[in-house]
């Protein structure tokens, strides 16, 4: 049976909630220790590689002698559970008050977002992760980040990774490493990519704790809780000979997201037409096209789809800038296909705009059948162009999608 | 009196384990000691942000010390770390100590990385290679004071010292250590600044931080890594009015850093003013065009092009980002870390014409005759139409900034 522990979390009031002192901790319930003792991560970001797969970063200065590793928390929640726990996006949990002392609210938190299977916000793939001496109710701060169970004796293998040369993080996964905890240290930025595929179009929330001490200490929470809402992903689609006076359409993004959604994902077709598109266009929701032999290769959208530049970003999706400086597309706000501008920056439909390699593009598209949709009705699919060249008479290019399942969802 | 340190005299001495064995006990403000980085961690990844006669710093901390009270920035003027490495022969002596003008390096560093050996090199120091070069920390320790420095001293300015008590250095933008009572969680914690006014424009300066300990600020963390820049004058900021059918030319000067816009002059025929339509105008090496598009279906919008023989070429940045660490309603470029791209081939073709929506910046790369190159951005900000007529004149505030030095990559900050 699935419960959540429904204990509020009420961040403001933490000198009124219960507060208990922890004089030392063990592994099954270790002792959060002071970021001067034990320097917590920083900067959390998620990078959605598409299909359920993330990639976790942060920034580390970790030192310490006894420092081993990190945990990772994870729960697929909603905005309402997280105000219901008391947790802002891009802030900290805070473990232990002023004084020193451990937050009980906080241990609520971490039932909640424990990789075990009667937590009713697990991550997926807890099936077979049934350890008894972790019971929910009794509220530890081991309360179970993301692990493997050991082979050898079924029980976590925590910490969730280890850092390795390369600024990985490298998953325990199910063998337990020996490397001595001195020999471990931990500078400038990490990636962590979690082992489970997760649900397309849920929101999902992770923190992060440093450890040390065989387990026994963990540090303050990552300075964010960062959440992502993962997308579906196209395959690198690459389209070849668009000549003069021809272009090639993308699917009806609806049609496509439905297809994801069913099958996953199917080829984008790279038929070239000479089928126009413009701003009463149907059918199809952007097409690459050229228009004339010294024409560079140009975007066009149709009925209710704008294209928005975010500019240059050479390793795509997963590129540092786009990682940590979009947070998310500009919203549309009173979205009017016939005025002078379209707000936001974006295009306005029917209109070219030139296709750069190694670019990222925003795509807010909503029913192309629709007369005029209302703001919240978009959906933000983003395309990185990762070649674009007219070497000659004809141009190519390679691209990938990211699909938000859900409208009205900016966030990257 | 002032204490100078001999490359020839502390060579022999610098071992780790000497260095380690010198342990200073009776450290003070003017001569702190050096605290383990396990006890005081070190600023990481020190940038710099490019400004009309000031820079900006921007470092990452993890300083959550009780007694943390700031951070101590270090400056070099008239030198880049390039021209430090090429100088790193000569001894200086250690400048005057001053608290809030110019200040030593109180004790002696060693750099933990070889890479900033020469820095060092300036005050007689070498490095210590024992440790890993990860994150780009080098680790400072102290060193026994000498004397009878030689060579030619160098200007270390001591600023951010304290956020409380800023000095003639600072201004209100700096952001450093904040406090907070309340919670644990504000007091050294991710991106800190630190803006550096007063500078002069076209002259490089080399910069290192390290973090402050103690009420009498008598230990210091491990260094930074090395910084430089050179700060840039304001080439162009004004509202320009672009009328239908019409563009106006930006030349561009990359030896006197001039940008002069020119009058609003009719579109050439199937050139500039048509996004499917390469810039075919000649003679005109420096320019950069700002056109309306002048198709049927689009008279509104803007394109921005340069000529196909230009030596100017542009890159789309996308849209102007809100910085959460300037203040609020402040809009940023970008932040620090989205730098120039410094691969010419990334920048679009001479004579490509790109369309522009508001708030979007484009880097440029300039190559002078020469071919020095030079980065720069120019920033059209929000459109504002005289009407919503669609051959409306359209009011943009329109910015240019470039670097004065050459292939200098470094982030801009907004005029």
């Amino acid at each position: 049976m699935k419960y959540k522990v429904t204990q509020t979390f009420h961040k403001v009031a933490g000198f009124s909630l219960l507060a208990l002192a922890i004089a030392c901790g063990d592994a099954a319930d270790p002792e959060a220790v002071t970021r001067d003792d034990l320097k917590s991560p920083s900067a959390l970001k998620i990078v959605d590689k598409g299909n359920g797969s993330i990639d976790l970063r942060w920034s580390t200065a970790n030192f310490e002698d006894d420092f081993e590793g990190y945990n990772v928390y994870g729960a697929v929640v909603t905005d309402a559970d997280l105000t219901e726990f008391g947790i802002t996006k891009g802030e900290p949990i805070q473990l232990l008050d002023a004084n020193g002392d451990a937050v009980e609210a906080a241990r609520t938190i971490l039932a909640n977002f424990s990789y075990q299977a009667t937590n009713q916000y697990a991550l997926p793939g807890t099936a077979d992760n049934a350890e008894a001496e972790y019971n929910l109710e009794d509220k530890k701060f081991s309360a179970l980040p993301y692990h493997k169970l050991r082979t050898a004796t079924k029980e976590a293998n925590l910490p969730t990774c280890i850092p390795i040369d390369g600024g990985i993080c490298d998953p325990t996964g199910t063998v337990k490493q020996e490397t001595e905890a001195s020999a471990i240290t931990s500078i400038g930025n990490i990636s962590y990519s979690l082992p489970e595929t997760l649900a397309i179009g849920s929101q999902v929330c992770f923190f992060v704790f440093a450890v040390q001490d065989e387990g026994e200490e963990i540090s303050q929470s990552s300075t964010d809780v960062a959440c992502i809402v993962p997308k579906y992903a196209t395959a690198v689609t690459t389209s070849a000979g668009i000549t003069s006076g021809n272009q090639i359409a993308l699917p009806l993004f609806a049609t496509l997201r439905s297809a994801c959604a069913t099958d996953g994902c199917p080829e984008i077709a790279t038929t070239v037409s000479a089928a126009a598109i413009s701003a009463t266009t149907t059918d199809r929701t952007v097409q690459f096209e050229k228009f004339n032999n010294n024409d560079n290769l140009t975007f066009a959208t149709g009925q209710n789809a704008v294209i928005l530049s975010f500019g240059y970003f050479e390793n795509g999706f997963a590129d540092d800038n786009f990682v940590n400086l979009v947070q998310s597309a500009p919203n549309l706000s009173g979205f009017d296909a016939t005025a002078i501008s379209q707000g936001g920056g974006y295009s306005q439909p029917g209109q070219s705009i030139v296709v750069e390699k190694n670019h990222i593009y925003v795509i807010a598209n909503a029913a192309a059948d629709s007369a005029t949709p209302a703001d919240a009705d978009f959906y933000y699919d983003w395309i990185y162009v990762s070649e674009a060249a007219c070497p000659d008479t004809s141009c190519n290019v390679s691209y990938q999608l990211l699909l938000s399942a859900n409208p009205n969802t900016p966030g990257r | 009196m002032i204490p100078t340190i001999r490359t020839k005299q502390l060579i022999p001495t610098l071992t780790f384990s000497i260095v380690l064995g010198l342990g200073l006990s009776c450290a003070d403000g003017a001569d702190p000691d050096i605290a383990e980085r396990d006890d005081l961690s070190p600023p990481l990844n020190l940038t710099t942000v490019t400004g009309s006669e000031s820079i900006e710093l921007r470092w990452n901390a993890q300083n959550f010390e009780d007694e943390l009270q700031g951070y101590h920035v270090y400056m070099i003027e008239g030198k880049s770390i390039a021209n430090i490495a090429a100088d790193s022969a000569n001894l200086p002596q250690y400048p005057q100590d001053s608290y809030n003008q110019e200040a030593t390096l109180r004790e002696a560093s060693i750099p933990r990385c070889e890479d900033n050996n020469s820095f060092f090199g300036l005050f007689g120091i070498t490095a210590n290679t024992s440790e890993s070069c990860g994150g780009g920390l080098f680790v400072t320790q102290a060193t026994e004071d000498t004397d009878d420095g030689e060579g030619t001293p160098i200007t270390a300015k001591q600023v951010c010292y304290d956020p409380a008590a800023p000095d003639t250095n600072l201004g209100n933008e700096n952001i450093s250590v904040a406090k907070d009572a309340s919670s644990e969680f504000k007091d050294g914690e991710g991106i800190q600044r630190c803006l550096i006014k007063g500078l002069t424009n076209g002259t490089d300066y080399t910069f290192l931080v390290v973090a402050v300990l103690g009420s009498d600020f008598d230990e210091i963390s491990w260094s930074s890594n090395l910084a430089d820049d050179t700060p840039a004058p304001v080439l162009l900021s004004q509202d320009v009015a672009y009328v239908t059918s019409q563009y106006q030319a930006i030349t561009l000067d990359p030896v006197n850093f001039t940008a002069t816009l020119g009058t609003s002059t009719p579109c050439p025929a199937s050139s500039l003013c048509d996004v499917t339509k390469a810039n075919s105008l000649t003679d005109v090496p420096y320019n950069i065009y700002v056109a309306r598009d002048d198709g049927a279906l689009f008279p509104q919008r803007l394109l921005v092009s340069t000529a196909a023989t230009s030596r100017i070429k542009l890159l789309g940045r996308g849209p102007m980002t809100t910085d959460p660490l300037q203040a609020a309603g402040t809009i940023s470029t970008r932040i620090p870390g989205d730098q120039a791209v410094a691969d010419g081939d990334s920048y679009y073709d001479s004579g490509t014409v790109v369309a522009v929506y508001e708030n979007s910046v484009f880097d440029f790369q300039i190559t002078d005759t020469n071919g020095v190159a030079r980065f720069g951005k120019i920033i059209l900000h929000g459109f504002s139409y005289a009407s919503t007529s669609t051959d409306a004149n359209v009011t943009v505030k329109t910015e240019v900034v470039m670097q004065t030095a050459a292939n200098n990559v470094n982030y801009l900050t907004e005029l």
